[in-house]
Parts: structure tokens; sequence; C-alpha cells
């Protein structure tokens, strides 16, 4: 997992520190190397009276003080207790073979007025505590010319005449010993403020908006913004006034920084996941949803795309007077969400898609992004197909949603598939075709879906190689499928007929909790189009060529099995739920499939050998007509 | 029109994405030993093989505890035998592991799945056990998964990373920062760098 850092860190706040002092210096225009003296007008005062009050107010503030204005007081009160004696003002300059002589108070002295520095620069704002004499200064990292202190760059490659020191009781009281951004000699500066911003893993526009000092930018990637600290070691270092749990992330590709330590997404801002990081917490990442890199311009029918205005998408379509069935997708190219609401019928009634209708949005649930609807989706709702114009709408999030229609006028009979090998051992693209476990496992799925009148049509064979192999052949993760399945392509010359084919993913193995066997992508799966992380259904190869005797002593064949398999997932990709859910409760849409109460689970359940019991069997083949009708509607079977 | 059967979409949905409680589940029946068959109980035992068995077919998630221990009363010492079998068809034999770990994850199944990494050249078998480990005993299988984070087979180093990842937690990521120094395969490196998460 990654996470993205702004370049904003810790040298940075340290240098906003000392933006004013910086900009003072050059703003001023007091470049120590100026005589005072040979100001034209005469004034050697022009800098005191603004410069004292509040240099950041008077940054840009070059114009001259009145000419009327009044000196100085003559008496500035007595000098700092660690501050010099200052030179007679009107001391000669030396001689040009003379070594300099350095004027003013050593950078960094307590001071209260420019006076007090003897022409230096007084910073004496809330973060210069006591006040802090200094100069501007040309080469970082070496002893002032004309300060005692040593130039420590600053801003913009700007610099500061500075108090050196050697260990922390070097310097004054509200200051810390630090190491200069140039250079070897440590130098004080005010010790930065106590974080008083908000707490990390809050919305921030800029720094000084956290506690911690740091935001990570929207335009980094996290919306809104994101508070933190950077360079922590563990979680005292995170601001987290109220309480918060923010925690030091330990980041081995840059700084460590501060984030939010959630348990679920509802933790989260809107528009960041909760990223599990083991042990039953995460922490608030952006949401990673991934575009969808389909380029579905090149598809055989039309997929239409654009931005949406608002949070309601309507796609406005027209069925034809022959249609027998179709499929409306409606999908967010961006990653987001979509979730229909209903579609208006053309005889003013209504499919709803919130009420009787809700289980259609299983796939929306799932994963969020992708939405099929079929109509009619069940034989009792076949008064849902009707000619003419419709309008269906959905409520997104998402700025880029596309649609597309699928019609049938006939009911299908096959049903083609692109099976795609992934470190299968002995067994791939290329000897497939003549492989008999692979031919076992394509009768078996026959022999099921004949009463259904549904065979296997065209079979293309793929294999899976390289680094995709190497991570996916083993199934370790829900994430694993939808990578695999991303690896799909639009089949063939990319015709219509070609694209309205099933993706097969045969794996070497499963090693997640539950799924031991195989996963549809879909319930149903978005029909004809390929490369995306619903394009397909994946299934375990551990079984093939495998003979075993079970406890009763019947015999199992692993293709056989296999085959089983494959024709139930296959049955969710094209709109088959379970008959019954394996906790004994739950039950598909469909009227013709027998109810198994809880009581009776598995055993005496009069749906225990139908294809889609939700528990395997070498006898689970029997197809209701109610389900047969669910098959031959889906637009991947075809004539 | 015909009232609907019910469906709950909540419940189809762990069904679709293979999704169980990660929550350690410990067991109420303590190691007892297996009956073995004999002529009081042959056809009983048989009968509830035979449920347990259907139970184990489950195509996604398994059905929960009670259903288990309805089948049997001797549920817990009849999914040993399922586990423990290598003659058996390996799939009952897996999500028998599967079972124990989820209805039973007591210091016993522990064991047995030390015994599967340990001894056990079944790969299928293998991978299934390390997530099963970080799954059910959290933060303890860090030192069955430990070893296998050297295994010669990439697959298998791989399995182990991805369940440390999942255990999380300070020595997790130690043994994943350990191993990280030691891997030489420029994938395994690569998702080691994505896993290795450390919050402090």
């Amino acid at each position: 997992m990654h996470v993205w850092i702004s370049n904003t860190g810790q040298p940075v706040r340290l240098l906003l520190l000392l933006i004013s002092a910086l900009v003072l210096a050059t703003g001023c225009g007091s470049d120590p190397s100026e005589d005072p003296t040979e100001d034209p007008q005469g004034n050697p005062w022009d800098l005191e009276p603004w410069s004292l009050e509040d240099p950041l107010n008077n940054i840009n503030n070059t114009t001259p003080p009145p000419e009327d204005m009044e000196p100085p007081p003559v008496d500035m009160g007595p000098p700092p207790v660690d501050m010099e004696m200052p030179p007679p003002p009107d001391m000669p300059p030396p001689p040009p073979d003379m070594p300099p002589v350095i004027q003013g108070d050593p950078a960094g002295a307590a001071c209260r007025s420019e006076e007090s520095c003897q022409g230096e620069v007084c910073f004496d704002g809330d973060e210069w505590p006591g006040g802090y004499c200094s100069s501007g200064c040309e080469n970082p990292g070496e002893a002032c010319v004309d300060q005692d202190g040593v130039c420590a760059l600053v801003l913009g490659g700007q610099s500061l005449c500075v108090a050196p020191c050697e260990r922390q009781r070097d310097c004054r009281d509200g200051y810390e010993c630090v190491e200069p951004l140039l250079g070897s000699t440590s130098v004080c500066l005010p010790e930065p403020p106590q974080p008083t911003g908000r707490a990390d893993g809050e919305p921030c526009e800029r720094d000084s908006d956290c506690g911690g000092g740091g935001c990570i930018l929207e335009a980094d990637g996290w919306p809104g913004g994101y508070c933190t600290t950077y360079q922590c070691q563990d979680r005292n270092d995170c601001s987290s006034p109220n309480g918060e749990d923010n925690r030091c992330y330990q980041n081995q590709q840059g700084p460590n920084a501060c984030v939010r330590i959630c348990q679920s997404g509802a933790d989260c801002r809107e528009e960041y996941i909760c990223q599990p990081v083991g042990g039953g917490v995460g922490f608030c990442i952006p949401d990673p949803s991934e575009p969808i890199e389909e380029d579905f311009s090149a598809y055989p029918f039309n997929i239409a795309c654009g931005p949406t205005m608002g949070n309601t998408h309507t796609f406005n379509y027209t069925i034809d007077a022959n249609t027998t069935a179709y499929m409306a997708t409606i999908l967010a190219r961006d990653g987001r969400e979509v979730y229909p609401d209903r579609a208006a019928l053309p005889n003013g009634a209504a499919i709803d898609y919130r009420g009787q209708n809700s289980f259609q949005l299983a796939v929306a649930q799932i994963f969020g992004w992708v939405s099929p609807l079929m109509t009619p989706a069940i034989p009792q709702f076949a008064n849902q197909l009707q000619p003419g114009a419709h309008t269906l709408t959905t409520q997104t999030n998402s700025g880029d949603v596309c649609t597309y229609l699928l019609q049938e006028s006939t009911a299908g009979t096959t049903i083609d598939l692109n099976i795609h090998f992934v470190g299968v051992p002995g067994v791939n693209a290329g000897n497939a075709a003549n492989n008999t476990s692979i031919q076992k496992v394509i009768q078996q799925f026959n022999t099921i879906y004949s009463p259904a009148g549904i065979s296997v049509g065209t079979v293309r064979y793929k294999d899976i190689t390289g680094a995709a192999a190497a991570n996916y052949q083993v199934i370790r993760s829900d994430d694993d499928m939808s990578e695999l399945t991303k690896l799909t392509e639009l089949p063939g010359m990319g015709t219509y007929d070609e694209a309205l084919s099933l993706n097969i993913f045969f794996v070497r193995s499963f090693a997640i909790q539950g799924g031991a066997i195989g996963t549809s992508l879909g319930l149903p799966g978005p029909a004809g189009i390929h490369g995306t992380g619903a394009s397909g259904v994946v299934f375990t190869s551990e079984f093939l060529g495998q003979n075993f005797t079970d406890q009763s002593g019947q015999i199992i064949d692993g293709d056989l099995y296999t085959g089983v398999v494959l024709a139930h997932e296959v049955g969710h990709y094209i709109g088959l739920f379970h008959t019954t859910e394996s906790f004994g409760g739950g039950e598909d849409p469909l009227q013709d499939t027998p109810e198994c109460p809880r009581r009776d689970f598995p055993d005496d359940c009069p749906d225990l050998n139908n294809l889609m019991f939700p528990l395997a069997g070498i006898d689970h083949t029997e197809v209701s007509m109610d389900q047969a009708f669910v098959i031959k509607a889906n637009p991947l079977t075809k004539d | 029109m015909s009232q609907l059967k019910r469906w709950t979409g909540a419940m189809l949905l762990g069904a679709l994405l293979t999704a169980g409680s990660f929550a350690p589940v410990t067991g109420d029946r303590t190691n007892e030993a297996f009956a073995q068959d004999n002529d009081d109980n042959a056809r009983d035992l048989r009968a509830e093989r035979a449920s347990i068995q259907r139970l184990l077919s489950a195509h996604h998630e398994l059905p929960d505890k009670v259903f288990f221990e309805r089948a049997s009363v001797d549920a817990r010492a009849l999914l040993f035998d399922f586990a423990t079998d290598p003659n058996l068809f390996p799939l009952y034999r897996y999500r028998a592991l599967e079972a124990l770990g989820m209805h039973y994850g007591d210091d016993v199944v522990f064991t047995l799945y030390a015994k599967v990494l340990g001894k056990s050249d079944d790969f299928g078998e293998q991978n299934r056990v390390m997530m099963f480990s970080a799954v059910f005993f959290g933060e303890r299988a860090v030192s069955l998964l430990a070893p296998m984070t050297t295994h010669e087979d990439a697959q298998l180093r791989r399995t182990a990373y991805e369940a440390l990842a999942l255990v999380g937690g300070e020595s997790a990521m130690a043994t994943l920062k350990t191993a990280r120094q030691n891997e030489d395969n420029a994938l395994l490196l690569e998702r080691l760098d994505e896993v290795v998460v450390e919050l402090r």
C-alpha cells in the first residue's frame, strides 16, 4: 500500500517560522552594509517606528515615514543584560587593510528595539521571545561578516545571521539549538509553537491549519486536505487534541506521518476509506476507487459516457417492440458509486429498485460502481417488459457515468466462454482443447444446462502469464479476483457476438476464508464488457483429474465436481441467486424453487439438489423453469 | 401477483464476497476424542458423517456452527476426522480445517494447524491453513507463519506474507521486515513493500 506524502516536510515548518524574519530583513531594505546616515533624507530612524511594532504587517510597507516624524526618545532604557556595550557612535571606519570590525550586538542577543541591536534588526514579535538581534548575510554556513554570529539559510535561499550553539543550554529560554539547513554549526532559533490547530486526519488547506504542522493537500490527491505530523516516531507525536486515535505511520519510502485510525469506513471522512492493516484496525486514506481503463469506444454497441450534474443521473432508452428481454447497465467510469432508483415505463408505471425489485441492486451493493439491470428479471415481473421510451434514474456520486443497453429478441441457446488459465499445472491454452479434464468440465456444464436449453458455444482459451500469473495463481483476497478479471479483453475482432461472451478463470488454488471453490463477480455480471473488476468468474482447478472416495464410499470425480462448480458460478453471473442461503434463511426471488426452512437445513431441504443450492454436490444439478427463464433472458446466452 | 419469497441482500453480500467473521472463535467443547464406530452407533455415525460432509461442501462461506452441532453431537471430533484424513477428497479436508478454526479455534486446533504447516506437502492445504491461522488466531499465528516466510516455494512465502499482513501488529510486521531483508524475488519484494505497514 502506498501513502502519498506532500512535499511539505518538517524543514518547511521551520522555514515558515522564520519567514517573518526573512521578509523583514529584506522587505525593509535594512541591508546592514548600508549606512543609515547616508539616507538622502538624512533620517537615520526611517525603519524604527514600524519595524518595532509588527514586522509581519509591514512586510511590504516600503512607504517612508513622514518627514516630520519625531526622532526616537533619547532614553532607550537599560540594555538587555547579555548585551555588549555598543561601540561609540562616532567611531571612525577602519582602515582598508585592517580586519573588519564587527559592529552591533551578536546575532541572537535579546533586544527591545533597533537601537538595542546597534543598527541591526531586532525581531521582537511573539515568536521571538525577548527579541532577537539579527541581520541579513550572504554565505550560509559561514560566520557573519557584519555581525557576530553564523549565517543560516532560510526560506527561498535567503539567509539571516543567527546565534551559534553547541548544546541546548547555549540558547536562551524560548529558543532551541537546531541544525541549520546548510552548514554544520547548530544555531539558536525560536522553539516551534505548541500545536493548537486541527487534529491529524482532519481537513486542511495549509500547514498552519494543522496542530501537527503538516497539511497533505487536496491537490496531492487527499480530498479536502489531511492534517498530519511529519517525522513522527510514535502516536505520542501525533496531534490528537480531543483524544482522536491517530498513530504514526512508519513509512518505508518517505517521511513518517501521522494518520487517523479506523475500524471501518464509517470512521473516515467522506471520500476516504478505512485501509485495513491487520489486527482489526486500519487507517483513513483517500478512496482509491480506480477508474475503469477499458476503452469503451472500441465496443460494438453504444456505451454512452459523460459527466453528471448533481447526484442524479438519467438514462433515457427505447425498447424495441420485438425485444424479449434486455439488460440496462449503468456504471461509474471513475470507480465511484451508482445506485439505481427507478425506471419509468411507457405505460406510466415504474420499476422500483428500492422496493419490489430491490434484489436487482445486489451488484450495486457489492461493487458500488456498476449495476446491471435485467428486465424482466424474473418471470413474475414479465409485465415490466414494455416497448417504448424508458427513463432510468440513478443516484450517484460519480462525475463520469456510462450506460449501455443490450436487447434480446429471442431466448438464448448458447453461451460462449473465454477460459483463462492462471498457473494451472499441466493445462494451458495450447493443450486445453485436448485436455480430458477440461473437456469433461465443459461437458458437465452442458449436461447441467441442457434442461434449460443452453449449451456451450465458442470456447476461447488464453493463458495468464508473467507477473499476473505469479501474483494471482493463488487467490488470497477478493482484490485478487478483481485484478484477474481486469486482465480480460474484448475477444476476437470485437464483434457484437464476440463481446457477448463470459470470462472464466481457472486458478491454481484458493486461499481465502470462504469461497473455497469459486466466486462470481456479478449477480448478474455486466454482460458484454471486459477488462473490469466484474468481468468474469474465478474458481479453483485443484480437483481436476482427481478421483477420491468420500467417507460414505462414493467416488468423487474431480472433473465432474469442477463442472458443477463452473455451472454454479456461471449461474450467479447470469443472474441466479442461491435457492436458500447457507445460513438457512433467505431465498431467491423465484417462485418455483422450493423454500428450505432453517430447521431443515441442509439435509431435508427440498432444494438440496438444485444447481444453486449453496452446498456443492456432484448431484446438485437441477435447474427449475424459472431459473431457465433467467438464464435464457441474459444477453450472454445467445442464438 | 404472488408474494415474493424473502431474500436478504445483506446476507447475499456475505455469500458472494466470501467474507466471514474475522473474530477468533473459542470452542465450547474441548478435545473430546472421536468415538470410533461400534455396533450401537454405527448407523448414526454414518448419517452424521454424511451431514457434516454436506456442510463442508459449501460453495462459499461455511454454515454456522449450529448446523454442524445439529448434524452431530460429536461435530468437533468428526471435523477433526475429516481434517486429518489424507485419503479424503481434499475439499472436505480443507473445509474441515477451516470449520475447526472458525467454530472451535482453541489450542487443539492451533496445534493441528501447526502440524499441517510443519509436515504437510499439500500445496492447497498449506496455503489455506496459513490464511485460516491469521483469521482465526490473530497475533498468535505469527509463530506458525514465521517459518513459512523462508519456504522454498515462492507462492507459499507469498501466502505467509499476506497472512502476516492480515494479522498486523508489531510482531507480524517485525517478521515481515525480516522477511524483506531475506527475500530475493522481485515480485515478492514489491508486495512486501506494500504490506509492511507499521502504525505506532
